[in-house]
């Protein structure tokens, strides 16, 4: 019995590891024509059990999802239409039997087990694996943060600055005695009581970039176990003083004859420095990992705080107190650098303006609930306020303005009774659509939906709600919507009989005609909350590089944060934890919540709300992550 | 509000004891057991366990009474009555925008109480302008009354309410509530809710128009990942409606102001509309165990003050040893023994560095502070080369003396019997190996001009201990009050060249000999970085323990220092019980991180004071309990600190606790 449990749980890996094979690297995840979801329009409907039901409006189904013994519900959805991107022709992989979707979930498993596991080899054909492991990384090209290479042995006689520039970069001198360049490379120059060194290039942002540092050093001669001879590269978040704050670098101590890995300013590893012609590469990966090579060989994986190096300065740096002819010295650089997907590393966060006819709308500021659409010619955003949804434009990052004071949308039917709220924009390439939380006069909620064809929007509601609660569930809240080859996904919250919560996930060809669920998942356990100190709530579903992308919103007591898991097929999720939280200052000083989040080219940006203990403002925030780098096949 | 005033003038009374308005710690007020149980120890406090078969649970045992999870001794750190003039000079009328307001104040009963939060287009609330500090334990009392129940019912939430508030916030937007990390209000048709994010927590009713009595309890514990959080117990008319419950991790406390030092939360009285209303509100805090504070004593060494010569401590002076005894004429003798070096330490990465050791003394009366004038030493290394370090090649050969540890035997009176000190001893068996330490230990060392001739060879080497390659740290522990059984030596084990995470132990004999078991030291692991949580995350070094046997166990105690991301040393504690002395020969208890470490912060006051750039660090501390008075512990804080320019300044901060049973 156990050894079948074995080989069980190792059959993945093969699996996982013909899949990697077949990866044909970054490639273009464009969605070619004629690859959507091929069901049949109009037979959306109760998603309870998976089944398909007809009619408009249709309720979600009440059959509660039933273990389906390992295919963790490979088998109980439409998979292959469900991939984040169907153009990577996930079918194939899948293949048709029982024993594929089996491999297919246990691999996803393994994988989405830990940060390590999903960065690795095997697992690189899962699209989600490319978020926040330092995978799936776009090089940076034409970019003059930091030169490409630095050799500092044919600057002999220049200045250092005078050398960068020659090579597309610059560099400030530090210390008391400017560094030397020669035929060993750069002196430092420093002293027993200040380091010496030249600042090289601009900042860095070491959370959301992966940066390679190739160095090779030039070993002083004739040291003792006591002389002053050391030379070093590393990144620093402040400027050089007395002593380098070295946050992660290399630095060769000539008594030691070694090399040190320095984290925090401290010697986190030591290996002997080999010869003027070793090698040695540093590759930093914004997920907080520094891996050290010595002529091509990995030594180790360190952890450092790459979070707390958004704008790190990278620094040559050392202490020679020996003959220029004999000291250590830095002989040549060379650096690569490319952008990942690090969903904590937001490098604009900003309280959201909101104005009309260029007066600011201060109680617009208190909205909440918003939505960010992009329609190709511009953004909007909508909010709610005070059981009413208005829409803005976007001017600029984190401003907007309001064509005039009226909403777009305001309660009108019964089940919208005590108003409407929790706005969902989605450009299906044609037409702007507005779903939203409609809630009776008993406070249950549905989902309605509107839709506008103007080009100065005007919604126009469907007849009556799109999603209803029904069976186990007593109301629905907080829709996201993504739009994408002819069909609709939904992932709303759901509140149950026994007072639980929990997001649930749908699919349709046509939300006239009712929604599918998706049965037999992840996403109802990862977001079940069933307690008051709690709670799980707005999500926001969008597609970026090949993968889902669900934000939500989760409060601890009365903290609140932003979380984020992926998927590849809205089925199996990796949870990725906390994403955006307090930022002890401002107005999001203590948390955030209500995330909107939009997929643009190499970037996600996000509306949301920012808590500060008083109130909710709404705020607006990026980051770089790449979009078109995932594996292009399965 | 009379905020602090028993606090100041139980300050005052004790004035000539040198005093500071910090709460230092006195855990043993009460008896351990009250003299009703067999002997021996409850180990832990919170483990639904009766430890020493006494037949008293947890906090049922006096055993627990000073621990924080039980302490019941308060001191009132807030206490309002509503009958000032002016309310505003403590209190904040929320929301502060959208209008002003002003409260009622009507006599109850004889009891005024603050209410009518008018207009009732808004809830309302008075805050408390001081944060009152909860973190370590503390209590909120108030009285809450309904005189008003028409239209509302007893199970109903009614649109008018009054209760008392625990929040970060000092404000609230118009129209909405305060943040409540926890709340107990009564709506006018008596129904009482406790909420957190305004969400119902627990429920009960209560009698209209009558005093309902509101106690919330807070104590500070540890959650399933070692985070220190504060959990509530809420009792409303002597019913306990909520317990256990986690309000929030300690770390989303309020750490300013007030509770800069204790973090803790603002109070208020919040309601909406007429008829309900907050009766007197008073705070307390936990008045037992405080590792976390300490009283400041006003003789901050450095190393001019110890009379020890530049040529060997210019550079820097830290890890300091500290020893207390009683001299011949009854006066305190003070022996303290630091590591120190010509050149930076800061030049580590680059080269290596030497240290040596040295040795000064002084007296002072009985319950005095030591003066800055009056040390004796030889000016050059006790242990160690003079000059320890030199980058030109001159001292080669010299090998660092480091981290020394003084363990004072006394006899009955108190006077010195032997000091032994143990210290790292870089190792020299090859002449090429640097950075690789053993430990020694030297027993007897004689007055600070004596100097050691070391032996030649180490008392434990790592050799002797697989598991590391550097052993650094040392610290002694008597394994009986006269230590004629000898000693369970901590030290720091070195596993790689990054930081320590561990911190071991090895019996020695009364010889200096390393007790042997099957075949290899007797040795067992005593702290783990991974297993104290966060604020070790990134290693622990440095043990000084200080045990103490009594008739019905022993404690002990162990200060360490821990980092949670790399440089960021602060200082936290560990304790261990147990009511079978005899098994100290053969087994060290195991320590318990205490709730709420680190109980000194690399971004506390006493280290940043003065500090320029932010760039102080903890380098060392030292713990030894007074011989005049054993309940009194003295702490010695060593600090680098950063001075503008280019210089660097190295201090010893003085402190001290009081542990009746240190």
């Amino acid at each position: 019995m156990s050894q079948n449990r074995r080989i069980q749980r190792w059959k993945w890996l093969p699996w996982a590891a013909l899949l990697a094979l077949v990866v044909a690297g970054c490639g273009d995840s464009s969605n070619a024509a004629g690859l959507g979801p091929d069901f049949d329009a109009g037979a959306a409907g109760s998603g309870g059990s998976g089944d398909r039901a007809e009619g408009a409006g249709g309720s979600a189904g009440s059959g509660a999802p039933q273990n389906d013994g390992g295919t963790s519900g490979v088998t109980d959805n439409p998979v292959d239409l469900l991939f984040a991107n169907p153009g990577r022709n996930p079918g194939d992989a899948l293949g048709a039997g029982l024993e594929a979707a089996t491999d297919y979930a246990a691999g996803a498993r393994a994988c989405y087990a830990d940060t390590g596991a999903c960065g690795s080899a095997e697992c690189s054909a899962f699209a989600s694996c490319c978020v926040k492991t330092g995978a799936c990384c776009a090089p940076v090209l034409n970019d003059a943060t930091l030169p490409a290479a630095l050799d500092f042995r044919q600057c002999a006689g220049q200045t250092a600055d005078a050398c960068a520039q020659d090579n597309g970069s610059d560099a400030v001198s530090f210390g008391q005695t400017d560094p030397v360049l020669s035929g060993r490379g750069l002196i430092p120059n420093g002293t027993a009581t200040a380091e010496g060194g030249v600042v090289i290039g601009e900042l860095v942002n070491l959370s959301s970039h992966r940066v390679e540092v190739e160095v090779q050093f030039t070993l002083p001669v004739g040291c003792n176990g006591t002389c002053l001879e050391s030379a070093g590269v590393a990144f620093t978040s402040s400027a050089p003083g007395a002593f380098v704050d070295a946050e992660v670098g290399l630095l060769l101590s000539g008594s030691r004859d070694a090399v040190n890995l320095m984290i925090g300013n401290a010697v986190a590893d030591s290996f002997d420095a080999g010869t003027d012609s070793t090698k040695w590469r540093l590759v930093l990966s914004p997920d907080g990992s520094a891996q050290v090579f010595r002529d091509g060989n990995l030594l180790g994986v360190y952890a450092f705080n790459a979070a707390a190096l958004q704008q790190a300065q990278l620094v040559v740096f050392g202490r020679n107190l020996g003959a220029a002819t004999t000291s250590a010295a830095i002989a040549t650089l060379e650096f690569a650098m490319a952008f990942c997907d690090n969903p904590s590393a937001w490098n604009e966060r900003q309280e959201i303006a909101i104005s009309l006819d260029s007066n600011p709308v201060p109680a617009h500021a208190f909205g909440t609930g918003p939505s960010i659409v992009d329609q190709m010619v511009g953004k909007r955003m909508a909010y709610e306020v005070d059981g009413e949804i208005f829409l803005s434009e976007e001017e600029a990052f984190g401003e907007f303005f309001l064509e005039d004071g009226n909403p777009a949308l305001i309660a009108t039917e019964p089940y919208e009774a005590q108003g409407v709220g929790d706005p969902e924009l989605v450009w299906d390439g044609n037409f702007l659509s507005l779903f939203y939380t409609a809630r009776d006069s008993e406070g249950v909620g549905s989902i309605g939906a509107a839709v506008s064809v103007e080009d100065v929007p005007v919604f126009m509601k469907g007849q009556g709600p799109t999603l209803a609660p029904d069976g186990d569930v007593l109301s629905y809240d907080a829709p996201t919507v993504v739009y994408r080859d002819q069909l609709w996904l939904l992932v709303v919250r759901a509140t149950l009989a026994d007072g639980a919560t929990e997001l649930r996930a749908f699919y349709t060809s046509d939300p006239d005609t009712g929604w599918a669920r998706v049965v037999n998942g992840g996403l109802e356990e990862l977001t079940r909350s069933e307690g008051p100190a709690s709670e799980v709530t707005d999500p926001s579903l969008i597609i970026h590089n090949s993968a889902y992308h669900l934000y939500y919103a989760r409060r601890a007591g009365t903290r609140w944060s932003v979380e984020l898991a992926v998927s590849d097929e809205l089925l199996l999720w990796r949870s990725l934890g906390d994403v955006l939280g307090g930022s002890s200052e401002d107005f999001d000083s203590l948390g955030a919540r209500s995330p909107d989040a939009l997929s643009q080219p190499d970037r996600i940006e996000l509306v949301y709300a920012g808590q500060d203990g008083v109130s909710f403002r709404l705020g607006a925030a990026s980051r770089t992550a790449p979009s078109d780098t995932a594996p292009s096949i399965f | 509000m009379t905020r602090g005033l028993p606090l100041l003038l139980g300050c005052l009374v004790s004035f000539i004891g040198g005093c500071s308005f910090l709460n230092a710690p006195d855990r043993n007020l009460t008896p351990p057991d009250g003299g009703v149980d067999r002997g021996g120890i409850e180990l832990f406090c919170d483990d639904d366990l009766d430890d020493d078969g006494d037949m008293a649970f947890d906090c049922d045992d006096t055993d627990c009474a000073q621990e924080p999870a039980c302490c019941e001794s308060r001191r009132t750190t807030l206490s309002e009555d509503w009958t000032g003039a002016d309310l505003t000079s403590g209190w904040t009328f929320a929301p502060t925008t959208g209008g002003s307001w002003s409260a009622l104040r009507p006599t109850l009963d004889g009891t005024t109480f603050v209410g009518g939060f008018l207009p009732d287009d808004s809830p309302r609330s008075l805050v408390s302008r001081d944060c009152v500090s909860l973190a370590l334990g503390g209590w909120v009392e108030t009285t809450l009354r309904t005189t008003d129940a028409t239209s509302c019912g007893p199970t109903e939430p009614c649109d008018r309410y009054a209760g008392v508030v625990l929040t970060v916030a000092t404000d609230s937007a118009p129209g909405s509530k305060l943040q409540d990390e926890l709340a107990v209000t009564l709506h006018a048709g008596g129904l009482v809710l406790v909420t957190q994010a305004d969400v119902e927590i627990a429920r009960t009713t209560a009698t209209v128009d009558e005093d309902i009595a509101v106690e919330i309890e807070f104590r500070p514990t540890l959650d399933d990942f070692n985070l220190p959080i504060l959990t509530a117990k809420v009792t409303v008319d002597e019913g306990v409606v909520l317990e256990d419950f986690a309000v929030t991790p300690i770390a989303d406390l309020v750490s300013t102001g007030d509770c800069a030092e204790i973090p803790g939360l603002h109070v208020a009285a919040q309601g909406h509309g007429a008829g309900v209303y907050v009766g007197p509100l008073v705070t307390a805090k936990q008045d037992c165990a405080n590792p976390s504070q300490f009283d400041e004593q006003s003789a901050t060494l450095r190393a001019e003050h110890l009379d020890l010569s530049p040529s060997w401590v210019q550079a820097y002076v830290g890890s300091p040893a500290l020893a207390s005894s009683r001299n011949s004429v009854f006066d305190v003798q003070w022996d303290l023994i630091v590591e120190g070096s010509n050149n930076d330490p800061e030049l580590e990465p680059t080269t290596h560095i030497g240290y040596a050791l040295g040795h000064a003394r002084t007296s002072t009366d009985e319950g005095g502070d030591w003066r800055l004038d009056t040390w004796e030493s030889s000016g050059s290394p006790k242990v160690g080369d003079d000059p320890p370090s030199c980058l030109d090649g001159t001292c080669d050969g010299n090998r660092s003396v480091r981290e020394p540890h003084l363990l004072a035997e006394l006899n009955e009176e108190g006077e010195l019997r032997d000091l032994v000190l143990s210290f790292a001893r870089e190792l020299v068996t090859d002449p090429s190996e640097r950075d690789l330490f053993g430990v020694q230990i030297v027993r007897p060392i004689g007055g600070p001009t004596t100097s050691i001739a070391l032996p030649s060879t180490l008392t434990l080497s790592p050799d002797q201990i697989p598991e590391c390659v550097s052993l650094r740290d040392p610290a002694l522990i008597p394994v009986d009050p006269d230590a004629q059984a000898g000693y369970w030596l901590l030290y720091t084990c070195v596993e790689t060249a990054g930081a320590a995470t561990e911190i071991h132990a090895v019996r020695i004999s009364r010889a200096l000999e390393v007790v042997q078991e099957a075949g290899g030291p007797l040795r067992r692991v005593v702290l783990v970085a991974s297993e104290l949580g966060p604020f070790a995350a990134a290693g622990i070094r440095s043990p000084e323990p200080v045990i103490s046997f009594e008739e019905d166990g022993l404690r002990l105690r162990i200060w360490f220092l821990a980092q949670r991301t790399p440089g960021d040393w602060a200082v936290a504690l560990a304790e261990a019980r147990t009511h079978d002395t005899s098994m100290l020969e053969f087994e060290l208890p195991e320590p318990v991180p205490f709730p709420v470490n680190p109980i000194l912060s690399n971004a506390s006051t006493l280290v940043r004071s003065g500090c320029f750039d932010e760039e102080c660090n903890i380098t060392g501390i030292a713990v030894s309990p007074r011989a005049d008075d054993p309940s009194r512990l003295r702490f010695l804080l060593a600090r680098r600190l950063n001075l503008p320019g280019l210089g660097r300044s190295d201090q010893l901060i003085p402190l001290e606790q009081t542990w009746s049973k240190p």
